[in-house]
């Protein structure tokens, strides 16, 4: 018991001193005027800092919109292809379903790097570098693991015998597909939309690379304030770039949770 | 009348139905009954349009394709609606007008008796219940064929009696057509006049039951309906040879071995075909007025149901047959 206790409290404090810490200093440093070595606390706590930069600063707006709309296009790219995959590959046996499975996870096998490489050469060859099409479709290379897995993992509890059931009743493809697929899938759809999301919003380099800087998103903005030790600026990214992604997986949740009957 | 022309169907390398061809009478109840495996829920789905078949077609009395409604057996009530929704969903697929939907909702509702469950969902019903909202949810469109998929199977013995004849009932009210497919016998006569029996996806005999059990035409039925006794022996032209009877037989296939139903071949009464000699040595009640009698023949053993108190324990017989025993 006393144990148990023990590694209850362990496990507490790695995640405080993983998690909360770090978030705890950022959050500080954005509201902090003067924050400086050897201080243990800020000396000047500004609380409206934040918001006044937020709401002053061109760069952190346009990057907030940039992020949003990459973010959103690829919620919908990655959606409109992962769902078909993932539909065929949990209902249906084909030839060269083995072979769907790995070309759809070798985004994940093959090096970033070696990837981004390609795709830039290829998006140049098509002309879509610094197209918000080129940036998207890499961005959704990059997310269609997850989503298709997510999606997955969740339509094949049922397989298509709903569906069938559905269709049998008199409902077209698409009607099943609104009525019945989606509304089951609900669960495994919020995961895959959050998991895109999040993937979307993280991308740095696929996002610099394909879009010849033409979309400097709030990651792409925030990482050169790093670097170069301009912390109370990308504290201030920091945090926007949390709350643009924890308020919209809130409200998916709240979508799922309390919109019609959970089942799974 | 509804035509079952050829209807074959392979999946990969297996074939599962071959060419099955039926005739079934519109506003009656066709049982198709079979083992596990058999194709019975292959050619259901076919009937019902859920799966083509890869040769043949199902065809209504003017030619055209027709597609049934199916009851399947595990319901597939959308977890996700109310009793209400599911029930509407087929007319809400159709854009029924509200009003029209309601006033049908209503009166099926009423017809099955789940006019209190309109707001539960699923996994609030029981077994019974969520069969009858499966059923609502099909006949709310009416219908011409019903398809129901081992409608029984999960229901309790009690539950089941009841849902059985509440079929019927709803078969006269509807004047439907319903196609099931079960592995009980018993529940494929109580429902049916005439019974398919499917095995290995080939029609083995369609007959009422009575005559199914009674002239069983090949082994394979014959074992499946079970409740017989299968004798060894040795066949030559019309003679059978064997410990517990010899003498003529009515040689249906050459397999040597001798068809004893349980009920209906065996009695005490004198025929001109006479049995054998057996020791009775167990009797077990098998209720309304039956017992079913173990007989000792020559260290063979042979079951048969026999009326109540017509044999005494421990005591020798002569037996025999009500007509010319069958040989497989």
């Amino acid at each position: 018991m006393e144990s148990k206790k023990i590694t209850k409290l362990v496990v507490y404090l790695i995640f405080a001193v993983l998690i909360l810490m770090p978030l705890f200093v950022i959050f500080m440093l954005a509201i902090s005027k003067t924050w400086s070595y050897p201080s243990l606390w800020p000396k000047w706590v500004d609380w409206g800092y934040y918001f006044r930069f937020l709401f002053k600063s061109k760069e952190v707006q346009s990057s907030l919109i940039s992020s949003l709309e990459l973010a959103i296009g690829t919620v919908i790219l990655t959606i409109a292809i992962a769902y078909p995959t993932a539909m065929a590959l949990s209902y249906y046996d084909f030839k060269g379903k083995k072979l769907l499975n790995v070309l759809v996870y070798l985004p994940l096998i093959i090096p970033s790097i070696a990837l981004l490489t390609n795709m830039d050469f290829i998006m140049i060859k098509y002309g879509l570098n610094g197209s918000f099409f080129g940036v998207v479709s890499v961005h959704t290379l990059f997310c269609l693991p997850y989503a298709v897995k997510l999606l997955y993992d969740n339509l094949i509890l049922w397989k298509d015998k709903y569906e069938v059931a559905s269709r049998n009743l008199g409902a077209s493809s698409l009607q099943t597909f609104f009525k019945v697929t989606v509304p089951m899938n609900k669960n495994g759809l919020q995961g895959a939309v959050m998991m895109t999301y999040i993937v979307s919003m993280t991308q740095y380099l696929s996002t610099l690379l394909i879009g010849d800087g033409n979309y400097l998103t709030l990651s792409v903005r925030m990482f050169p304030f790093t670097t170069s030790g301009k912390y109370r600026m990308a504290a201030v990214y920091g945090i926007t770039f949390m709350l643009v992604t924890l308020i919209p997986l809130y409200l998916i949740d709240i979508w799922v949770t309390h919109k019609g009957r959970k089942i799974a | 009348m509804y035509h079952l022309d050829n209807i074959s169907q392979k999946k990969g390398n297996t074939q599962i139905l071959r060419g099955i061809n039926l005739n079934i009478d519109e506003n009656s109840i066709f049982a198709i009954l079979g083992p596990s495996g058999s194709g019975k829920t292959t050619l259901l789905n076919i009937l019902a349009g859920i799966d083509r078949p890869t040769d043949g077609n199902f065809l209504n009395e003017d030619g055209q394709v027709e597609k049934g409604i199916m009851v399947f057996q595990d319901y597939r009530l959308f977890p996700h609606m109310t009793v209400f929704q599911n029930i509407t969903f087929g007319l809400k697929v159709k854009k029924a007008k509200n009003s029209e939907i309601k006033q049908r909702a209503e009166n099926i509702m009423k017809t099955m008796g789940i006019s209190e469950l309109i707001n539960r969902y699923p996994d609030e019903l029981s077994g019974g219940q969520q069969q009858r909202v499966a059923l609502a949810r099909a006949l709310i469109l009416n219908p011409k064929l019903l398809l129901m998929d081992e409608p029984f199977s999960s229901l309790d013995e009690a539950l089941r009696i009841e849902m059985l004849d509440f079929v019927k009932e709803l078969q006269r009210k509807f004047q439907l057509t319903i196609i099931f497919v079960t592995h009980y016998k018993t529940e494929a006569y109580m429902l049916s006049n005439k019974v398919a029996i499917l095995i290995n996806g080939q029609i083995m005999q369609v007959d009422a039951p009575k005559k199914l059990e009674s002239n069983p035409q090949n082994f394979d039925v014959a074992k499946f309906l079970g409740q017989a006794n299968f004798i060894e022996g040795s066949l030559s032209s019309d003679n059978f040879s064997s410990p517990v009877y010899s003498g003529k037989v009515n040689v249906v296939a050459e397999e040597g071995k001798l068809y004893l139903p349980f009920s209906g071949q065996l009695q005490l009464d004198q025929t001109d075909y006479p049995a054998f000699k057996g020791n009775v040595v167990e009797k077990k009640w098998m209720g309304s007025n039956l017992e079913r009698v173990t007989i000792k023949i020559n260290q063979e053993t042979v079951y048969c149901d026999l009326a109540s108190e017509s044999v005494s324990e421990n005591q020798v017989y002569q037996f025999y047959f009500s007509k010319l025993p069958v040989v497989f």
